[in-house]
């Protein structure tokens, strides 16, 4: 499987009516993309904004970030299995992708979604000042927010804010090309990545591979299908960070790659999905994962996950049959510690009282922490807001709405959980990344 | 004190001292998906067994499990 990258930075996000790349410069036809997403009778309105880094602009309501990727040849198309993209297995060919842009999905959550999903949180991306320590906040967006029908059910409202937001990605039509290729290295230590996604508890939602999002054992992955978007989120679960831009630029794949043939053969990515309802089903995926990667006669495995909470019991006994199997292991991590818990210069050296992790095994002896992310001081006022108006704390109380533009305390604002999109660094992409420690 | 967990390793690493194997995060103390007099008779038999677990003195985290009949294991 050989995959070609060519990668299209953008410098500049230009509106006019002949879409195209020169020179870094990206020109969109804001109309075409209208007339486009309003053929969706689900659909009752669209609004688009250009949103750079560095400007005080605070984006809220975010259900997705997808980078534009184009297949230019090879079979089947990025992102596949969804929003209308046939199955098809990708990670050969040419991808075409553009740099440090994405399109951005707006669209507050209906109340009755926020009484049926509780990760459909609000979260908010500032593009200046403290908040902006995510690598959300560098990108540059052509942020489209949705009005959708009111009564849509769940998946439903899903599926229409997600092909949206493809279908605005695939109008983006972007020379260095990157070649990708799992060369034989067979002198090399065998290295596996074990990549934990969790599946939603709610049917129906949630990160899928080639769309497919319900709990399911584990299965390998060649990393030319991820960077083709094999997997990709929804428009439903902001929390904790969760979007399709993540999957195709995850900095593990990006990481990974030089090394192989160099220092290691990496075998692939074993896609283990997490947040089973009972102990032995934990068990059960935790053994399947480690039996696949002694199977791929692997001798280091590097695993990651992206969610928290009870996700982290199978993440944990996924390591301790690893090392059983005599795989040596590394884990990388978040502290779990999420809460919203102000950064004060005293806290930075004690820690907080919250313990690093939920659940540890012994086996667990080699982890690399990607840091906690909190804010030093209150969000202050920004200039301009794109994607509503007003924020919604408690899913309990959605009538209770916080002026989206003025300065957030989120320490008193948000008690449980970090509003900040991506403020949840499972593989430390944020300025307080391992990078700093 | 008893705690009827989904996750009784998690349990007995915060400190629970007597934790009995619950169903599943989703329904802990029943099933659902069993008929109505089976659902009964398994919450019986857990509720049975967090009872007989109360009565056994511990010093350490200890599982009980339901189909133990409530004399439990380690």
């Amino acid at each position: 499987m050989n995959l070609e990258l060519g990668t299209f930075p953008v410098e500049t996000l230009a509106f006019g009516a002949t879409p195209g790349w020169h020179q870094g410069t990206l020109s969109i036809d804001p109309d075409r993309i209208r007339s486009r997403v309003l053929e969706d009778p689900r659909i009752r309105g669209i609004r688009i904004d250009r949103v750079a880094p560095g400007e005080r602009t605070r984006i809220i309501h975010v259900r997705d970030i997808i980078e534009p990727r184009v297949k230019v040849s090879g079979r089947g198309h990025v992102y596949p299995g969804i929003a209308g993209h046939p199955p098809d297995t990708v990670g050969d060919g040419v991808t075409y992708r553009t740099a440090g842009f994405a399109v951005l999905l707006c669209s507050e959550v209906l109340p009755h979604i926020r009484r049926a999903v509780s990760a459909a949180t609000d979260s908010l991306i500032d593009m200046a000042g403290p908040g902006a320590v995510t690598v959300y906040s560098t990108l540059r967006y052509l942020a489209v927010t949705i009005e959708t029908d009111p009564g849509l059910e769940l998946t439903e409202w899903n599926e229409a804010l997600r092909t949206a937001g493809h279908h605005v990605a695939d109008e983006v039509t972007p020379p260095e090309r990157q070649a990708f290729a799992l060369t034989p290295a067979p002198a090399l230590p065998r290295v596996v990545h074990v990549h934990a996604l969790n599946a939603s508890m709610v049917p129906g939602i949630g990160t899928g591979i080639y769309g497919f999002t319900p709990h399911a054992l584990p299965m390998l992955l060649h990393p030319n299908e991820i960077l083709d978007g094999a997997i990709a989120g929804d428009a439903v679960v902001g929390y904790p960070g969760k979007c399709t831009w993540l999957h195709v630029n995850n900095p593990v794949l990006l990481s990974l790659y030089p090394r192989h043939g160099q220092e290691l053969s990496w075998v692939g990515s074993i896609i283990a999905r997490t947040r089973w309802g009972s102990l032995a089903e934990k068990q059960l995926s935790a053994y399947q994962t480690a039996k696949l990667a002694w199977m791929l006669e692997a001798q280091g495995a590097l695993v990651t996950w992206n969610h928290g909470g009870n996700d982290l019991v199978e993440v944990m006994l996924t390591i301790q049959e690893l090392e059983r199997a005599g795989i040596r292991t590394v884990f990388l991590t978040i502290e779990s510690d999420i809460k919203v818990v102000r950064l004060t210069p005293e806290l930075a050296d004690t820690g907080s009282d919250e313990p690093p992790l939920l659940f540890s095994v012994p086996e667990a002896d080699a982890i690399v922490s990607t840091g906690t992310l909190a804010p030093a001081e209150p969000l202050p006022a920004m200039d301009h807001v794109v994607g509503g108006t007003d924020l919604v704390f408690d899913q309990e109380r959605p009538d209770i709405r916080t002026p989206a533009q003025g300065p957030l305390d989120l320490e008193k604002l948000s008690g449980a959980y970090s509003p900040i999109f991506g403020h949840f660094d499972n593989y430390g992409l944020g300025v307080q990344s391992y990078h700093e420690y | 004190m008893v705690v009827v967990s989904a996750l009784p390793p998690l349990a007995m690493q915060a400190g629970a001292n007597r934790v009995v194997q619950g169903v599943k995060i989703e329904h802990v103390c029943g099933d659902p998906a069993l008929s109505p007099s089976a659902d009964q008779a398994l919450r019986r038999r857990l509720v049975v067994a967090a009872l007989r677990a109360l009565e056994t003195p511990v010093v350490e985290p200890r599982l009980f499990r339901v189909s133990d009949g409530g004399e439990g294991d380690a």
